[in-house]
């Protein structure tokens, strides 16, 4: 029988975690609360008998995909969502935990300081290209170059790791 | 300007191009990958906010309790007016909760409440609109009698156990009598069907 109870305790137990796995996905905290808000609303009229972690987290992770999935090309290139991931459905394993960490372990070691400070300002911050190169003293042209030289960097170590 | 800058510069200014420019930088492979990569360079970086699990929880339980739209609640309080006399009339052994024991069945939106007497004429009613209301750890003998004002049914208990289940459910009132007991058919505790305009519940 579903109860308040019952998904108040699933609520507390995992919002937490989906929220997180949520922003990762979208890196938009609003989208993202609404997102889970949405999952756990479902189960007012589902019921929460069977439901489990792992239905949680793909219920999450497929209303990330289909949002972003859903946005125009301009809007998806502007919060940076690559367009062709996946067909139909996201696999179980996004977003790569272990990948995402080797991308913060290449920016922390094998960026230079100036290239790394753009990347924090531009991928943390969300700082505009003219705001990075204001802030460090360097032009615009600048700032491109060292993105691109992030990405060649990264190419590279994530091949390298399969 | 290689289909590289025009990424990064797409990305800054997606609204500077036209969406078959934006299709062809991204149907170039080397522009596709870069995308691909900064996107997961921004998951890798993005500042995850440690959310207030409490604070989120109070927020989702008062967003999803609803209030029936006030024409719903005038066509309660005026079927329960007409109806008691029926329901003296035919004898049935219906249940149903007086309006002074109502309960956490409250109205979607904070409009004027009309209060309709057994001796008011009905209206005419404003155009109705979706609504969803909730019901919060409520006596199945409670929601059913309520559900009963709207859709006009009788409820006949044929055990006094089922009377006081107490419940979480959401009703869509846009939902007919016979869906909304398929649903509530759906508790494990509950054996319950409808016929006709009764409602029996086992």
């Amino acid at each position: 029988m579903t109860t308040k109870s019952n998904i108040e305790q699933l609520f507390k137990t995992h919002y937490s975690r989906l929220f997180r796995l949520a922003i990762l996905i979208l890196r938009d905290d609003e989208a993202a609360r609404d997102i889970v808000h949405d999952v756990f609303a479902a189960l007012l009229t589902s019921g929460t008998g069977d439901i489990t972690e792992a239905y949680l987290t793909a219920a999450v992770r497929n209303r990330c995909f289909n949002f972003r999935r859903n946005l125009s090309t301009a809007d998806r290139l502007r919060e940076m969502y690559s367009t062709e991931i996946f067909e139909t459905e996201p696999d179980e394993e996004w977003p790569d935990e272990a990948l995402l960490e080797i991308v913060r372990v290449t920016v922390a070691a094998d960026l230079g300081y100036t290239c790394r400070r753009v990347v924090e300002m531009r991928f943390t911050l969300g700082y505009s290209y003219q705001q990075i190169a204001d802030e460090l003293g360097i032009s615009k042209v600048a700032v491109y170059k060292h993105l691109r030289h992030t990405i060649d960097v990264l190419r590279k170590k994530l091949s390298a790791n399969g | 300007m290689d289909n590289l800058d025009r990424l990064l510069d797409a990305i800054e200014h997606p609204e500077a191009y036209t969406p078959e420019e934006l299709d062809d930088i991204l149907n170039d492979a080397e522009a596709a990958e870069a995308l691909h990569i900064l996107d997961d360079t921004k998951a890798a970086l993005a500042d995850v906010p440690e959310p207030d699990t409490d604070a989120e929880w109070a927020a989702f339980s008062k967003k999803y309790t609803r209030k029936l739209p006030l024409q719903r609640r005038a066509v309660a309080a005026i079927l329960i007016a007409v109806a008691s006399a029926a329901a003296v009339a035919t004898g049935l052994g219906v249940y149903r909760s007086s309006q002074a024991e109502r309960h956490d069945l409250v109205a979607e939106d904070t409009a004027k409440v009309i209060e309709v007497s057994a001796t008011d004429a009905i209206r005419s009613l404003p155009a109705t609109a979706p609504s969803v209301a909730i019901f919060e750890n409520v006596p199945l003998e409670d929601i059913l009698s309520d559900i009963s004002q709207v859709y006009g049914t009788e409820v006949v208990f044929k055990s006094d156990s089922a009377r006081g289940l107490r419940l979480f459910f959401r009703w869509d009132t846009n939902l007919t009598a016979a869906e909304v007991v398929e649903l509530l058919n759906n508790f494990e505790q509950i054996d319950i069907h409808i016929e006709g305009r009764t409602i029996t519940v086992e």
